[in-house]
């Protein structure tokens, strides 16, 4: 089944957490596939297992049952530490809750996972700056996080997930602390990206924004939705 | 309000591990402190009860008598002479010596001391004396004898029971029988020069003087004390005294010893050891109150947003304040039970061990109430006034603030410091290691601080113990013969050393030694025994004879000419009665004063002066019928280096051989006495520094608690970490990176710290006059690695932990 | 006309930030009735919060007034403010914000302790009594962590109205609840409005809000009542010249 062409392939996963309140289970045999070049927003309610399938794609969860490949390798065959070292190379991870360390400046941040991994020796200056301006914020390379905006810092991580040149880029709420100008601004970094040839797979709750993107899908109570349950309103907005 | 005090036990309970760590570390402290009160509280209050103010002795003057048997009424006749003199109010007179002794069923015989008192045992007024504990006191003339009560449970030797004596003079019976009349507890004994020790309990053997007399063949008292009217007529009276013996009684003195009874010279040692044990054990209480600001301090950080929640439904600052407040004084209460409780028994117990180094008795098991009191109220109250800095800055959060705390909140960035960091040319975890530490430094700081000290106590205690050890090998080392003979009675030097070398092929040489003591003008003794006088006991030694090493700092002494007259005298003496090489210094022995030129300044690190033994003598009047002075101490050198063992050998038979030529005597075992010595030292460093070691234990466990806390904060660090690639190495190294950092610059802080320490102990422990603190390099070194050590084993655990966190669990907490 | 519950005149937030002042609220009129119940939408970093945070008197304006119930917060001291807000107005948070060292009905008991309402005696019964009205009372004695999501959020509805209060405020109440869940909530707030509670809730789940009886939405920092279709049309319209203007490069070396 590896033998595809699709970049991320999602194969029966299920997910069952242990809580003190009895097992639940978050997905429920979920299969979805991306293609490389594709920007993919995937909707739902909080709860529906959307945050916890885009997990999956970056090896932070495992599946309790199924199989999960991104860029030909299988996750599920790596242990943890294997996993985040795969992880550093291959995908970028733009969080809302994982922002910069605060304790470098903006430059470093941008040049920690190059350090992690072990590329681009004796080059990573460069490449940061590179990125800071593909970003639009070069002038922001030697300022602590702190003392630049929330747009700057969202902007730098997604400089930072483009540090390894991974071919998947991996968003939660990319922008979720922003204000509306900012978001759209991400978004359309976003498009850009995309249109030189990175996939790009977000989660988001903001449905508007969501609308604008050229394949969405839908997460709810642990399931995607087929084509036809969408909520009209989406396709009405595109 | 119920919710309060159901969320201070909520929060105990649930962070359970947390909890243990806080409340063993206070556990710690308390039982330092209570332990250490306790112990001290009971030894200084048995003493006490023990030194009766109103009659204790306030000059003690030890003393030799040259020859012949002063009878019991001639020593009235001296008694009553010196309790004439103005000022005095009575005198009394003790003699303490050598027996050697035995049961009937035992075959060797056994070393003891036998004591005896100028007056009727039941009459002696200016010593605590023994009282009797089972049967009486022993009568004269009837062959009876009482023992001591520890003698009696030693050698089990009871009422009843006869005990054989062995003395040197073939005039009397050789082997004589007495009886056990009673048995006596005797609480606080004194030196005696004859035995050059204390006289240990557990050999004491008591009989009136005339018996005693005969037991032990002995030629008169070795002690007069007096009491006079108040200490300050007693210390100016004091040379005078010493003159009154010297020419109006045929006993020569040899010593003295000067006590306030107001103010116990005992009872002073043994407040100023236990003083520095006291702060040294604060010291540790302290530390774990640090910790409890580091836990609380944490403890608010994290429920930041519970805080603000609460202050939305309504409560104020003060319930906060109580809530926060209230989990420290339950942490306390914890530690506070177990530590007070297990103090009770090794209070008692150590107590009891402590007490015969404090010369005095306890029986039985004792409990402190003090102990207990200190140990309760510091182990509830520094808790609580450890929490309230971080509980008040906590509690002071807005609602506001309080929920809106979003991502990895910092300020980094805004100050110099953090960018001069930013310039370091170092990996960029290490940079990252630093700046945490400083953004953090308020909380790793506290536990730095911890370590710090730690460390720094034991540095410095290990630097003065090591300094003591060093000059004390260096004081022995000044002595190069093994065996001291101690003559009960003046021996003939020639006489006696002929006999030995022909008995004994692997003596090497003997030489002839004396000590007396002497007035000293212009000198005021700060030693502890004869504080304010001017009296010193010196030493008499033949300058052609190697038995004294001495190295000279001034002068040439009697190097290039044994036979030059004058003295040496020690540094630390020159400098008490500022003179040098050359200058003039005048003593008074034997009621007369004579005029001596110091050639020499020895390092020797106490008061002391070396004679010509012939001439100290003779001028101090222990000479013979014709006037041909006698040694006082016999100085044996064997060849080689021979071991304690062999040593212990040749005294033992060289005992028994003397005895048969009618010589009853003292010997000391030199290499035993320098080993026993540096073992006391090594005892009372180890003692010291068990207060380091708990310091220790309680900066680890804060720097794990620290660390611990610190890696559940920084979750979100970690979840950063692994997300863009960071395997599980790199977060157990960051951690570790931290943990040992704080331990090198709290190491680099506790250096000069540790100096200061080094200083203010060996000022409050005073060990004498010549000690001069020095600071071997070696220890630095031990401290560091010890302190890496502690550091690492710390950050350990924290680390893994870190590394274990998986991003997923991380982001679930969200 | 009945004098409005609520009275927002002017009002103006202005943050200062590393990148300059930051104007989230831009001059904010609006009247709500008692036994109102109204819902704020708008995006994710709108000024949602802060505006609940002004009414709550968690903050301050920069400018401005705010009546609750008669009372001018706006001014009030932080003492007494606490109080009345205790007793006033129940609030219901994003992430329930439950105390999880205390089991669940202590939870709900907590606001009577703080705010010393009810007899001490009574207030345990009140709070099973509450707790049942959801069908959580068996529940009562377990700590937070041992309920599911829609439990929390229930217990943290209970909490909301320990006291009694005459307003509800509700931070993204239905946030982390299932769809069912979720609406059973919201069904909940329809009746405590028609006895007389006024609520403001503020989401951004479209889903939830389609029968809200009064919507309004914060949109450049001003609220204006608006419906359902209305807000998704100006949103899109708004992302869509985003992306044109990005696209001309008008945003390049922008500060945001």
């Amino acid at each position: 089944m590896s033998e595809n062409k699709s970049l991320i392939t999602l194969e029966s996963v299920e997910k069952i957490y242990k809580t003190k309140a009895g097992p639940l289970k978050v997905l429920k045999g979920v299969n979805f596939r991306v293609n490389e070049g594709e920007f993919v927003a995937i909707v739902g309610p909080s709860g529906s297992g959307k945050s916890t399938l885009i997990n999956m794609i970056t090896g932070i969860d495992r599946p309790t049952s199924g199989e999960v490949y991104v860029a030909g390798q299988r996750l599920t065959h790596l242990n943890e530490n294997q996993v985040a070292k795969w992880r550093g190379r291959n995908v970028g991870v733009v969080f809302q809750f994982f922002q910069l360390l605060p304790t470098i400046t903006v430059l470093e941040n941008v040049m920690l996972p190059m350090h992690y991994v072990g590329t681009y020796k004796g080059n990573r200056r460069e490449r940061a700056m590179e990125l800071l301006e593909l970003v639009d914020i070069p002038d922001v390379a030697d300022k602590y996080p702190s003392q630049i905006s929330g747009g700057q810092q969202q902007r730098a991580a997604i400089a930072r997930a483009l540090s390894n040149d991974p071919k998947v880029i991996v968003g939660d709420e990319p922008t979720g602390n922003l204000d509306t100008v900012s978001a759209g601004l991400i978004f359309a970094l976003f498009e850009e990206l995309v249109s030189q040839g990175k996939t790009i797979v977000m989660v988001t709750h903001d449905r508007d924004l969501a609308g604008q993107v050229p394949r969405v899908e839908e997460v709810r109570d642990g399931q995607l939705m087929s084509e036809t349950e969408i909520d009209q309103r989406l396709v009405a907005g595109r | 309000m119920k919710t309060r005090v159901r969320k201070i036990f909520g929060d105990i309970l649930a962070r359970r591990g947390r909890t243990a760590l806080v409340s063993i570390s206070i556990m710690i402290g308390v039982f330092g402190v209570s332990t250490l009160v306790g112990m001290s509280d009971l030894v200084v209050s048995q003493l006490s009860s023990d030194l009766d103010k109103d009659h204790i002795a306030m000059t003690h003057a030890y003393v030799v008598a040259p020859g012949g048997r002063i009878s019991a009424e001639e020593n009235e006749t001296y008694l009553q002479t010196l309790s004439d003199l103005p000022g005095v109010l009575q005198v009394e007179g003790q003699a303490v010596y050598l027996v050697d002794w035995k049961t009937d069923s035992d075959a060797k015989f056994t070393s003891g001391n036998i004591i005896a008192y100028s007056e009727p045992f039941g009459d002696v007024d200016l010593e605590p004396i023994a009282r009797v504990v089972d049967g009486r006191y022993p009568v004269e003339g009837q062959h009876e004898v009482a023992v001591e009560q520890r003698f009696a449970e030693k050698y089990d030797v009871g009422i009843g029971d006869k005990l054989i004596f062995r003395q040197a003079t073939a005039s009397d019976d050789p082997e004589q029988t007495w009886e056990v009349v009673g048995v006596v507890f005797h609480p606080y004994f004194t030196v005696s020069v004859a035995l050059e020790n204390n006289a240990e309990p557990e050999n004491n053997i008591y009989a009136t003087y005339a018996d005693a007399q005969a037991i032990a063949g002995f030629p008169g008292l070795s002690s007069f004390y007096a009491r006079y009217t108040d200490v300050k007529t007693a210390k100016a009276d004091l040379n005078h005294f010493f003159e009154v013996i010297s020419t109006e009684t045929p006993y020569i003195p040899v010593f003295s010893f000067m006590d306030d009874p107001n103010d116990s010279y005992i009872l002073g040692v043994v407040s100023s050891f236990i003083n520095v044990l006291n702060i040294l054990a604060a010291i540790a209480m302290l530390v774990s109150g640090f910790l409890v600001t580091n836990v609380i301090n944490t403890i608010v950080v994290e429920q930041k947003t519970q805080i603000g929640v609460m202050k939305s439904l309504g409560a104020s600052r003060w319930d906060s304040v109580y809530i926060y407040a209230g989990m420290a004084l339950l942490y306390g209460a914890v530690g506070t039970i177990v530590g007070v409780l297990l103090s009770i028994p090794v209070a008692a117990w150590m107590a009891q061990e402590l007490a015969p180094l404090a010369l005095t008795y306890i029986e039985d098991f004792r409990i402190s109430a003090l102990g207990i009191g200190v140990g309760v109220a510091l182990g509830l109250l520094i808790p609580v006034l450890a929490a309230l800095l971080p509980v008040f800055n906590g509690t002071r959060v807005s609602i506001l603030d309080a929920m809106t705390d979003l991502g990895i909140a910092s300020n980094w960035g805004h100050s110099r410091l953090s960018h001069w960091i930013g310039a370091w040319p170092l990996p960029i975890n290490i940079r990252q290691a630093f700046s945490n530490i400083i953004q953090k430094r308020g909380r790793l700081a506290l536990t730095g601080f911890t370590l710090m000290l730690a460390v720094a106590a034991f540095m410095g205690v290990t630097a003065v113990f090591s300094t003591l050890n060093d000059q004390m090998k260096g004081l022995y080392d000044t002595f190069d013969y093994d065996i001291e003979v101690s003559p009960q009675e003046a021996q003939d030097f020639d006489t006696v050393q002929s006999l030995l070398v022909n008995q004994y092929p692997e003596i090497e040489a003997i030489y002839p030694g004396y000590s007396v003591s002497v007035g000293i003008e212009g000198y005021a003794s700060e030693e502890a025994f004869t504080k304010g006088s001017n009296q010193l006991n010196v030493t008499g030694i033949d300058p052609a004879s190697p038995a004294i090493q001495f190295d000279l700092v001034e002068g040439d002494g009697w190097k290039n000419d044994p036979t030059r007259e004058g003295t040496i005298i020690t540094k630390s003496l020159a400098d008490r009665i500022d003179k040098t090489v050359g200058d003039t210094v005048v003593i008074t022995v034997g009621g007369q004063s004579y005029e001596y030129e110091i050639i020499g300044i020895d390092s020797f690190p106490f008061d002391q002066m070396f004679f010509n033994w012939q001439d100290l003598a003779s001028r101090a009047g222990y000479v013979d019928a014709n006037g041909e002075p006698l040694a006082g101490a016999f100085l044996v050198k064997m060849t080689g280096d021979p071991d304690i063992e062999a040593v212990d050998d040749t005294i033992e038979s060289m005992k028994e051989f003397l005895l048969t030529q009618g010589i009853q005597a003292n010997y000391t075992n030199q290499p035993k006495a320098a080993e026993e010595n540096a073992e006391q030292i090594g005892m009372f460093g180890m003692i010291f520094n068990m207060s380091s070691f708990v310091m220790a234990a309680v900066g680890a466990i804060g720097l794990l608690a620290t660390l611990s806390m610190s890696v559940f904060e920084r979750q979100k660090e970690i979840g950063v970490m692994r997300s863009i690639g960071a395997g599980s190495a790199t977060v157990t190294t960051q951690f570790l990176v931290e943990g040992i950092l704080v331990g090198l610059i709290a190491w680099v802080v506790a250096l000069p710290v540790s100096v200061v320490i080094g200083q203010i102990l060996s000022g409050a422990l005073d060990f004498g006059t010549g000690f001069s603190f020095e600071y071997p390099p070696q220890i630095a070194v031990m401290g560091l690695i010890g302190i890496l050590l502690v550091a690492t084993l710390a950050s350990i655990w924290p680390s893994l932990s870190a590394a274990r966190k998986t991003v997923s669990d991380i982001l679930r907490y969200q | 006309m009945t004098e409005s519950f609520i009275h927002v005149k002017d009002l103006v937030k202005t943050y200062d930030t590393p990148a300059g002042p930051l104007n989230v609220l831009r001059g904010i009129n609006l009247d709500i009735h008692k036994g109102d119940f109204a819902t704020l939408i708008g995006p994710s970093g709108s000024g949602k919060s802060t505006f609940l945070n002004m009414l709550t008197g968690v903050d301050k304006p920069s400018s401005g007034e705010i009546e609750v119930g008669g009372v001018g917060i706006t001014h009030a001291a932080q003492r007494k403010l606490t109080k009345w807000r205790a007793r006033n107005i129940g609030i219901v948070f994003q992430f329930f914000q439950l105390l999880p060292t205390l089991t669940v009905v202590e939870n709900v008991m907590a606001p009577m302790d703080f705010a010393n309402v009810w007899k001490p005696k009574e207030r345990r019964s009140r709070a099973l009594e509450l707790l049942d009205r959801f069908g959580i009372a068996d529940q009562a004695d377990k700590t937070p962590d041992m309920l599911s999501g829609g439990q929390q959020q229930r217990v943290a509805i209970a909490r909301a109205l320990a006291n009694n209060p005459p307003l509800i405020v509700g931070d993204e109440p239905t946030g982390n609840l299932d769809r069912m869940s979720a609406t059973n909530v919201f069904n909940f707030f329809s009746e405590l409005a028609e006895q007389g509670t006024t609520i403001i809730i503020v989401t951004h789940d479209r889903e939830i809000v389609q029968n809200v009886p009064k919507l309004f939405e914060l949109v450049d920092g001003t609220i204006g009542q608006t419906t359902l279709t209305a807000a998704a049309a100006r949103r899109t319209q708004e992302l869509k010249t985003l992306r044109t203007r990005f696209a001309t490069g008008e945003f390049k070396s922008t500060r945001l």
